[in-house]
């Protein structure tokens, strides 16, 4: 009798034994093991109302794969894996957006994610990789609001949108004759408002006068009204944030109806490399945020900024547009993080991005408990004879063309 | 803006209206030169309404498609965009007959709903081929004179609007000319009043639907040829003429082209009023309560009949 429960006891052990060495056969960490690969997953816009942006970001990721497995890989643990990436296209739809998001988690199974395009997308995003507890890197999402939910695991690559344009009051404020005025005109959007919100309160803090604020709806096209108020107050700054079309049209209607400033700025429209082909020499002199810009003088671990444009030129035989330059900093911020936490595990790599500080190509990254990162400071640029030209950070022998000549003398 | 701002702003208005008198004439002229050209779109729109009853959502798009006729043709060799203006209303015209001739005509009989779901569907199918052929990215036309503009009495006035709303002006009065005096303008009006009538005296109803289409589509093409040198576009910029399209349409009296001419010079004034004495957050909402008025109080519109045509 013991005897048999002896041998069934044998057998037991021997059985479990096999069952348990199978499972693990089975296991995703054998296989990955085996073939060493960790599969990525963006849902990105590459049709729809974002598609050029959202494109733009994909090739920032696209190429930073290209990049990180010709060098051999992801550093896991001291194994090097290569990476796969899987994307969908969410058609620049938020509800989309997640829905792939989620595919990608469940039933892809991919090791990480990689953020989409614009606030209004990472927000859907965002809640549910929070669900499954999944980091996202943010490449371009810098609405405040996005990062105001208490998430855990998402990461912005920019700094919020209400620091967006400070530096163009704070380069304005030092100009001589000093600006004593400044008028805003905003489209009232969750992506526009903030940035001038920041830029309206740190011209107040440096003495300049709001003589006026005027918010338009989306969908406005005739500008002329606005305009012929600003005429009459004629402000020495004008702020206005809007899209690309409300620029173009703003500004276009600006040079008809003769209204003239001491200096211009748009919420990035000016930096768009579509605003030199559109609005040719009218395009001239007006300043926008850059998130980043080929002149920077950023050192990083694997390129400065002047290496990674040049590498990129080589590559396509263009400038990196700033859009790419995003989507691939934040693969390489989710390389570095890898590195640093030595596994796959989510929670870690989260770890890995909260105690990082540390500087790239792109600039420097810390993070708050939020998710913002602190250190960002957007670029502005100023079109410059049909040229976007860093002007700040501040350059030698780069200057700002001030007081703007009015329209009818250029 | 609260309800006490509100009440600052109107008393600021009174007090400094003395430094807005030279603003009024600006103002005036804003807003008659945007409503030349909303009476135009408006009138486009209208007269599918008002003949076909059927409410073409993708009216706005097929603006757009003249816009891109212009622009391809002004990139490609260098025609001055003004002159693309025949080219427009020519391949739109075709456009809107064969729209008309195929695929409306299938389901004319279903009534409002579904024609009005068919070209619901046939606006998204509009704006994906455009998609396809010149991306999401905006485009616009630079030519050398943009911008440029003259001084009359203390108003600034730009030449390309000027020419913008001279032209839908005169499209507007031709249409209106051969709505009343040609046979094919008669045989329309006619079928709108009475189809069946109209078929019992020889009129080919079915082509006559599709011209009317073509027509409408064909002015659209005019007007997006126009739109192009003011402002930029991309496939999604038809869906913001909607709410104007409408405005126009059911102010003026549906189907009723000096009804429209009215109207769309109406909204143009309310629309530059507005932000002159409200500011630029009301101008819309101004907009969109005389609308809700139109339709309560005086629902046939401006000029409405009781016979559309």
């Amino acid at each position: 009798m013991e005897d048999c429960m002896m041998k069934n006891r044998k057998g037991f052990l021997i059985i479990s034994g096999l069952v348990l060495a199978f499972c693990y056969i089975l296991s995703s960490d054998f296989v990955t093991a085996q073939e060493a690969k960790i599969r990525i997953g963006a849902a990105v816009s590459m049709t729809g109302r974002l598609a050029k942006e959202g494109n733009l970001v994909k090739k920032g990721y696209e190429t930073w794969v290209e990049w990180i497995n010709g060098r051999g890989g992801i550093n896991v643990g001291g194994r090097p894996h290569q990476v796969e990436m899987i994307y969908y296209d969410d058609k620049a739809d938020p509800t989309t957006s997640a829905k792939l998001t989620e595919k990608l988690i469940t039933e892809d199974r991919v090791n990480l994610i990689l953020g989409p395009y614009s606030s209004g997308i990472a927000a859907a995003t965002s809640a549910i990789a929070e669900k499954y507890g999944f980091v996202t890197i943010a490449p371009v999402a810098n609405g405040d609001f996005v990062y105001e939910r208490g998430f855990k695991y998402l990461f912005s690559v920019l700094s919020m949108a209400t620091q967006d344009l400070i530096p163009v009051a704070e380069v304005a404020a030092k100009q001589i004759p000093k600006p004593k005025t400044f008028a805003v005109v905003v489209l009232d959007h969750v992506f526009t408002l903030p940035s001038m919100e920041g830029v309206k309160k740190r011209s107040l803090e440096l003495g300049l006068e709001e003589i006026y604020y005027g918010k338009f709806p989306v969908n406005t096209t005739d500008f002329s009204g606005i305009l012929t108020t600003i005429k009459r107050k004629e402000p020495d700054l004008l702020y206005f944030g809007g899209f690309f079309p409300d620029a173009v049209s703003f500004y276009r209607q600006a040079k008809e109806l003769n209204v003239n400033a001491k200096l211009y700025t748009t919420t990035g429209t000016a930096g768009h490399p579509d605003w030199l082909t559109v609005m040719k020499k009218d395009g001239d002199y007006v300043l926008a945020q850059v998130t980043w810009h080929p002149d920077m003088i950023y050192k990083g671990p694997f390129f400065t900024s002047a290496s990674y444009n040049e590498f990129w030129k080589k590559k396509y035989g263009e400038d990196s547009s700033y859009f790419s330059a995003c989507g691939f900093v934040a693969g390489i911020l989710m390389q570095l993080a890898i590195d640093k936490a030595g596994s796959l595990d989510q929670s870690k790599i989260r770890d890995a991005l909260r105690g990082m500080d540390t500087e790239t190509f792109f600039g420097r990254f810390k993070f708050d408990e939020k998710g913002k990162n602190i250190t960002h400071r957007m670029g502005i640029v100023q079109v410059q004879a049909g040229k976007q030209v860093l002007i700040d950070p501040p350059r030698p022998g780069v200057k700002l063309l001030y007081p703007v000549p009015p329209w009818k003398e250029r | 803006m609260e309800v006490s701002d509100f009440f600052e702003a109107s008393m600021n208005f009174i007090s400094n209206h003395e430094k807005r008198d030279h603003m009024l004439g600006q103002v005036l002229v804003n807003g008659v030169l945007q409503g030349g050209f909303y009476a135009c779109i408006g009138v486009s729109f209208s007269i599918v309404f008002g003949i076909m009853r059927i409410i073409n959502l993708a009216q706005g798009t097929q603006i757009i498609l003249g816009a891109y006729v212009t622009f391809t043709i002004s990139h490609l060799i260098g025609l001055d965009p003004f002159l693309t203006l025949p080219i427009s209303i020519v391949s739109l015209f075709f456009l809107g007959y064969m729209i008309q001739k195929y695929v409306i005509n299938l389901v004319a009989k279903g009534g409002l709903i579904i024609t009005s779901l068919l070209t619901f569907g046939l606006n998204l199918v509009l704006i994906n081929i455009a998609l396809l052929i010149w991306k999401a990215d905006f485009k616009a036309t630079n030519p050398w004179y943009m911008g440029m503009s003259f001084e009359v009495a203390g108003a600034t006035i730009p030449y390309v609007r000027l020419i913008i709303f001279v032209i839908a002006i005169l499209l507007t009065v031709f249409l209106e000319f051969f709505f009343r005096k040609t046979e094919t303008g008669n045989s329309i009006r006619a079928t709108s009043l009475n189809p069946k009538a109209a078929q019992l005296m020889g009129i080919d109803i079915g082509k006559t639907y599709s011209l009317t289409f073509a027509i409408s589509s064909a002015l659209g093409g005019a007007m997006g040829t126009l739109f192009i040198l003011a402002k930029p576009v991309s496939p999604f910029t038809g869906g913001d003429f909607l709410i104007i399209l409408f405005s126009v349409a059911i102010l003026g009296g549906l189907g009723s082209i000096e009804g429209a001419l009215l109207s769309g010079i109406i909204l143009g004034m309310i629309e530059a009023f507005s932000v002159m004495l409200l500011g630029i957050e009301y101008q819309k909402i101004a907009l969109n309560l005389i609308y809700l008025s139109i339709l309560i109080f005086l629902p046939k519109g401006l000029m409405g009949k009781r016979f559309y045509g």
